[in-house]
């Protein structure tokens, strides 16, 4: 409960940074037609006032509940998050999009597959290998071979490690 | 008319051209099945084989390929809530939890079926009325257009009518998203914060992926699921299930809706396969008499998205062929790949050359035969792919997710946002928001401000001119009708108990 209004709260707080921004940076319009502007922040105060009736939902909703209350914001626990899978999970991904370009798709995908397999529940090391070596080479050959994309090498001695492995197939 | 469906037939029963179209039909399906290579992209992709081919025969194989990815893009929809096309988002919303309920061959099957049936719909509507057709199809103006889109997003309320705050809110959002990049018509940039990689604005494909996929790869990182695609043990024994007859009585309405529906949006300039499946379901989800089960694995959720798309896919053939002027992407791809061949389209292709009507005609009809046998088969294979443990499969769609989104502008950059989708589309699900709805706002975004905007700039400013033009007018109401439904049927219910 107090998360969700804490979600809303941010939606809110940033929705509004973004109508003043709009306003700001846009130059008006001259002429019959409308700014560049108008739309955006039309659909802006539609939000705004919508997050604030959900808010307002949401906490009574959640008033009727004896355990609700602010304090609860208090008992959130960010270390059992940071340790549970989600995070973890949402960690990889995100560490697997940021380093495609630099590490290079093969070496990145193969390290990835491993990790988020692991994270998953997989235990047994020669599973991991084998089906991370297939995988990565199975998306390889469908996309940069089948469909001819050109699919990122890394950079520095990361690419001549990339080309290299190319090479061989 | 005789003499047309004769030489289409002639067309496409010779062996070279049947033979050819079988494989365009099962290119398709597998282009349609990855993820991130929309419609328009498998077009794109069959391109190069055609250099070889007679024009016509260009034509019926490229129209195989078109029809076919649409349909392919169903397989991977409901077996693992990835949508293979945009047009197929509807179907993971009862495709998916009918495959996590052990009837995904059930759903497969009303998918494929409802599919052929509005191909076949729009092919025989394309091959009766084109021209008519095409004329209606050009009144449609940006008043009219804008219109069909409010229409699209007055229907945001049926997708979850439990949460219609959150669901509009989550729709707005997705409005809000699609107005990320350049302004579509006097090209200022707008929440771009000085980022190039922005000017683009926010890419679709990336993030319906993301909040489909790896949204639900996320969900099972915390609780893996075993998906058991049939009752039987491990899917051995997995069959697409056709349709009995009672199924298929029992939602005849939906399809002949849906049929019209996806033919005239195809039509439209501009619309598409996407809007069109978007409409079908929403507006079932809001009249059908099953509707309570919607999102929740009806076969009517199935059928109304999965026989609009394929008729919008016909439709959008109607003005190239009539016109010249391509419905969509993956027309306007067509369309290059016959002036590539020397081919002149335009208005009086049909009349100086009618052997090309002709041979669209019967290789969409041919191919929707042929796509439902192909993709029984291919079907069972990606059935196989279920027995798989999650903690394999699980990363292995994360990688066919990733290299989707890469593969549309080679860019990285699209990954991280489909990633981040996907992390939103977790705190979506979390608070009860509804990804559906973000991205039905994302989809309509763009086509709704610029014809708009257009609309009042003709007007020379008067936004009452613009909404009083007849056919505006009355979209609008239907849009207003469809609004205050659920309001009134609410309040006429109550009267009774109040008395009592």
């Amino acid at each position: 409960m107090a998360l969700e209004l804490l979600f809303n709260a941010g939606l809110v707080v940033f929705f509004t940074y973004a109508y003043f921004f709009i306003g700001a940076t846009v130059p008006k319009a001259e002429g019959p037609g409308w700014g560049a502007e108008v739309w955006p922040q039309a659909i802006l105060i539609a939000l705004i006032i919508l997050l604030g009736v959900n808010m307002v939902m949401v906490y009574r909703g959640g008033g009727k509940t004896p355990e609700f209350g602010f304090g609860k914001l208090r008992q959130i626990s960010l270390t059992s998050f940071v340790q549970g899978k989600l995070f973890l999970g949402m960690a990889a991904l995100f560490v697997y999009a940021m380093s495609l370009q630099a590490a290079g798709f093969i070496l990145s995908t193969f390290v990835f597959f491993v990790v988020y397999a692991r994270i998953v529940g997989q235990k047994h090391t020669k599973t991991l290998v084998v089906s991370a070596f297939v995988a990565t080479f199975t998306v390889y050959f469908v996309f940069s071979r089948a469909l001819g994309v050109m699919l990122p090498r890394g950079y520095g001695i990361l690419r001549d490690f990339a080309i290299f492995l190319e090479g061989l197939l | 008319m005789l003499d047309l469906l004769t030489t289409g037939l002639q067309i496409v029963f010779s062996p070279g051209t049947f033979l050819l179209i079988l494989a365009g039909t099962v290119l398709g399906i597998l282009f349609g099945a990855m993820p991130g290579v929309s419609a328009s992209m498998s077009v794109a992709l069959a391109v190069p084989f055609t250099y070889a081919m007679s024009p016509v025969v260009a034509i019926a194989f490229l129209v195989a390929v078109y029809t076919a990815s649409i349909t392919g893009g169903g397989i991977t929809a409901i077996l693992f809530k990835i949508p293979g096309t945009p047009s197929n988002a509807p179907t993971t919303f009862d495709g998916y939890p009918m495959a996590q309920q052990g009837k995904a061959g059930k759903a497969l099957g009303v998918s494929l079926i409802c599919s052929a049936i509005g191909g076949t719909v729009s092919a025989i509507a394309m091959l009766l009325l084109a021209p008519q057709l095409a004329s209606v199809g050009l009144r449609f103006g940006p008043s009219e257009l804008f219109a069909v889109s409010v229409l699209g997003l007055s229907v945001l309320t049926a997708l979850d009518s439990d949460n219609v705050i959150k669901t509009l809110i989550s729709g707005l959002i997705g409005l809000f998203l699609a107005t990320i990049g350049m302004d579509p018509l006097l090209g200022i940039p707008r929440f771009t914060w000085g980022n190039p990689a922005m000017l683009g604005g926010v890419e679709m494909i990336p993030v319906l992926i993301g909040l489909f996929a790896i949204t639900e790869v996320l969900k099972q990182t915390v609780k893996p699921l075993k998906l058991d695609p049939t009752s039987s043990k491990a899917g051995a024994d997995f069959k697409t299930k056709l349709l009995t007859l009672q199924e298929a009585w029992s939602i005849r309405w939906t399809v002949v809706r849906a049929s019209i529906l996806g033919t005239l949006v195809g039509i439209l300039p501009g619309a598409g396969a996407t809007i069109a499946a978007f409409l079908s379901y929403s507006t079932e989800a809001k009249i059908s008499p099953n509707r309570k089960q919607f999102g929740h694995g009806a076969i009517e959720g199935i059928a109304a998205s999965e026989t609009a798309n394929n008729a919008a896919a016909g439709g959008s053939m109607v003005p190239l062929l009539a016109l010249g002027i391509p419905g969509g992407t993956a027309a306007a791809v067509m369309m290059s790949a016959l002036v590539l061949q020397g081919v002149q389209v335009g208005p009086i292709l049909h009349r100086t050359q009618p052997e090309f009507l002709s041979a669209v005609f019967a290789s969409m009809m041919l191919t929707n035969v042929l796509m439902v046998i192909c993709s029984m088969a291919i079907a069972k294979v990606f059935n196989k792919v279920l027995n798989v443990p999650y903690s394999i499969l699980g990363p292995l769609i994360v990688l066919f997710a990733a290299m989707g989104s890469f593969a549309l502008k080679g860019s990285t950059s699209d990954v991280v946002l489909m990633i981040v989708a996907g992390i939103i589309g977790v705190a979506f699900a979390s608070f009860k928001f509804s990804a559906a709805a973000l991205v039905l706002g994302l989809v309509l975004g763009s086509l709704t401000e610029a014809n708009l905007r257009r609309a009042i700039l003709l007007a020379g400013g008067d936004l009452l001119a613009v909404v009083s033009k007849p056919i505006t007018a009355a979209l609008l109401l239907t849009c207003l009708a469809i609004l205050l439904a659920p309001v009134l049927s609410g309040m006429i219910k109550k009267k009774p108990k109040v008395t009592a």
